[in-house]
């Protein structure tokens, strides 16, 4: 087989596809196959759609009652807020409505002409230099193909994926480098093989990962590699918060530490526990998102749509386990520091990108500000998201070879935190997370 | 190449025909379409999968999402932009991904089909390359599946995927920048290291 490629590694490549894809067969799906999968989803769409009346139901409801008193000019922000207080998360236990409020007039995503504004206030690394919230750059401190990158003690954490695959199909090792001056003077710790992602503690003095057969270790401040109770579940997808930063317990009545970690498959998915007191067990059904964890309340993922594909999201009590809003308009994905405010992007999902981001009240889901990309050929969407302070989230968008971090306020204001520039290479900004 | 999505075919006679007729027509053109492309689709979707069962799964879910809107896509010469970027979607769902991205299964096939010319030289390169392929983050495999096995331009990949050429062209660049830093140093098959060091060599 031949093709057009003039580059010896660009015709190697196409080679090796056409042989690799020529080799799968023909095994077909009949028509009547098809059909019926396209039944099925019809039905699902249906259902989906009979959940978006029944949550207008549950606004109107409100709505009428308060009308009744005399308050028909209340708005539905104010409504919902009434009828859905989160003083007492658990009085609305499971019946909690679908909380998607009348929003403020969403805002085009347009980062064409923005104002500029101050510089990021976290650091955030260009190619492998990295900007300090003080403005001064560490060059070249981070290690080459740096996947993600956390505030760590005074430095940093890097964590990096030898990208191999193994005989066996299992992935490579994934490697953490704390450079606490760069990396040139660091000590590489190598995890082996992780699933998911490496997360790291509020106070980034302790980062966690689990592996495939459930073994969940934790990094200290010390750079120890500290063994947690392995969790049990056969299918388990990534360490997804941490919280405490002495896992050790060296100090008297220390409270530990206590790594979350997301298991199994929709509709059987779960969030377990290990703790450094030495157990670890199941928690909640649903799958927490990445970050979505502040003393208080926790965000889980209670419905996925894999044909669509989109998802519904909840806030939970972590005492009751109780729910205390719930949506299907938005995938949330971290809390404010102060945890007042949830950072969320549009249910659905194609993984080029979040065009949709909202900043939701915590309490109860009411929309704070929105923004939302309308032309996909102007602006590629968001590529990541990261809570600069407690009223502001810094965005940062990539386009043909150039980049820009834009400021999104509680307020709906944006400005550039750092503007449109030519990125290093082909590489795109990172936020410290 | 957006498909145009339309409420009506555009065609009076269509319009007039009855009911039954018109879905039992309906059906063959599909029918036909399913018959003529979709092994070219299980092949495209392979390779975005990396495993023949999933692959079946991502084609039979994006032909019936397909099925559902037949009628409105006005120019059939759209269709395979339009079932490419289906695919792609499908497969990009994050909690496929979530899920399954440790499964990373590399199958291999005992029924290859025989390249006199190139399977001379086929020294492992092909499972290092295939190796290299998964290991992509997803926009980029289909990046490059799009590019090299289905050959598409940069603006018929942008078109599909529905990113700027910018992104398609960078994101070419860094898989190719990947390949060229963990593979050897020239992968053609037909690459003769002797070749640079003494020309007359055979």
């Amino acid at each position: 087989m031949s093709n057009h490629f003039e580059d010896p590694d660009e015709r190697a490549l196409s080679d090796a596809l056409n042989r690799k894809a020529d080799a799968v067969g023909e095994t077909m799906s009949s028509f009547d196959a098809v059909r019926t999968r396209a039944g099925s989803v019809r039905r699902r769409r249906r259902l989906v759609a009979g959940a978006g009346l029944a949550a207008a139901a549950a606004i109107l409801v409100p709505i009428a009652i308060v009308a009744s008193d005399g308050q028909g000019d209340t708005d539905i922000d104010t409504i919902v807020a009434t009828t859905t207080p989160s003083g007492d998360p658990t009085s609305r236990s499971t019946t909690a409505p679908l909380t998607t409020p009348t929003a403020p007039a969403k805002a085009p995503f347009d980062a064409a002409e923005l104002p500029v504004g101050a510089p990021p206030a976290i650091d955030w690394a260009d190619g492998r230099d990295i900007h300090r919230a003080d403005g001064t750059i560490a060059e070249d401190a981070l290690p080459p193909d740096t996947k993600q990158f956390s505030t760590w003690g005074s430095g940093w954490l890097a964590v990096i994926d030898d990208g191999s695959v193994k005989e066996d199909g299992t992935s490579g090792d994934r490697i953490v480098w704390p450079v606490p001056e760069g990396y040139a003077a660091a000590t590489p710790v190598t995890l082996g093989e992780v699933v998911g992602d490496v997360t790291t503690s509020a106070g980034g003095g302790t980062a966690a990962w689990v592996k495939p057969d459930g073994t969940v270790q934790v990094l200290d401040a010390d750079f120890q590699v500290v063994t947690l109770p392995s969790i049990s579940s056969p299918d388990v997808s990534g360490a997804v918060a941490v919280t405490g930063e002495d896992c050790q317990e060296t100090a008297a009545n220390a409270p530990g530490c206590t790594v979350f970690v997301n298991t199994g498959i929709w509709p059987d998915a779960g969030v377990w526990l290990s703790t450094s007191r030495g157990f670890a067990e199941r928690y909640d059904e649903g799958t927490v998102l990445m970050d979505t964890w502040t003393p208080g309340a926790y965000a889980v993922t209670t419905d996925v749509d894999e044909l669509e594909p989109s998802a519904c999201s909840a806030v939970r009590n972590p005492d009751t386990l109780s729910t205390v809003w719930e949506t299907c308009d938005y995938r949330l994905l971290s809390f404010s520091p102060d945890g007042s405010h949830l950072l969320a992007v549009g249910s659905l999902i194609d993984n080029f990108g979040d065009r949709q981001v909202a900043l939701l009240d915590a309490s109860d889901g009411t929309v704070v500000a929105e923004v939302e990309s309308t032309d996909p050929k102007d602006l590629t969407p968001a590529q990541q998201l990261v809570w600069e302070d407690d009223s502001h989230v810094l965005i940062v968008t990539a386009t043909d070879r150039h980049y820009a971090v834009v400021r999104l306020g509680l307020d709906g204001s944006m400005e550039y935190a750092v503007p449109p520039r030519t990125a290093k290479d082909v590489d795109q900004p990172m936020l410290a997370s | 190449m957006h498909a145009a999505l339309g409420n009506a075919t555009g065609d009076s006679q269509v319009a007039s025909e009855p009911s039954a007729d018109r879905m039992s027509r309906r059906d063959a053109d599909f029918a036909d379409y399913l018959h003529n492309r979709q092994p070219g689709l299980l092949r495209m979707a392979y390779l975005l999968t990396g495993n023949r069962a999933d692959a079946e799964d991502l084609v039979q879910g994006s032909l019936a999402k397909l099925y559902l809107n037949w009628d409105r896509v006005r120019s059939r010469e759209a269709l395979d932009g339009y079932t490419r970027r289906i695919i792609v979607n499908e497969h990009n769902s994050l909690w496929r991904r979530a899920w399954k991205r440790r499964e990373v299964v590399v199958e291999t096939f005992a029924e290859a089909p025989v390249n006199s010319k190139l399977d001379r030289y086929d020294d492992g390169t092909d499972d290092r390359l295939w190796s290299f392929v998964q290991t992509l983050p997803r926009r980029q495999r289909a990046v490059v599946v799009l590019r090299y096995y289905e050959e598409l331009t940069e603006a018929e990949i942008a078109d599909v995927l529905n990113i700027s050429v910018g992104t398609v062209k960078s994101q070419c660049s860094r898989a190719l920048a990947a390949l060229r830093q963990r593979a050897p140093r020239s992968l053609d098959p037909t690459y003769d290291p002797a070749h640079d060091q003494s020309p007359e060599e055979p």
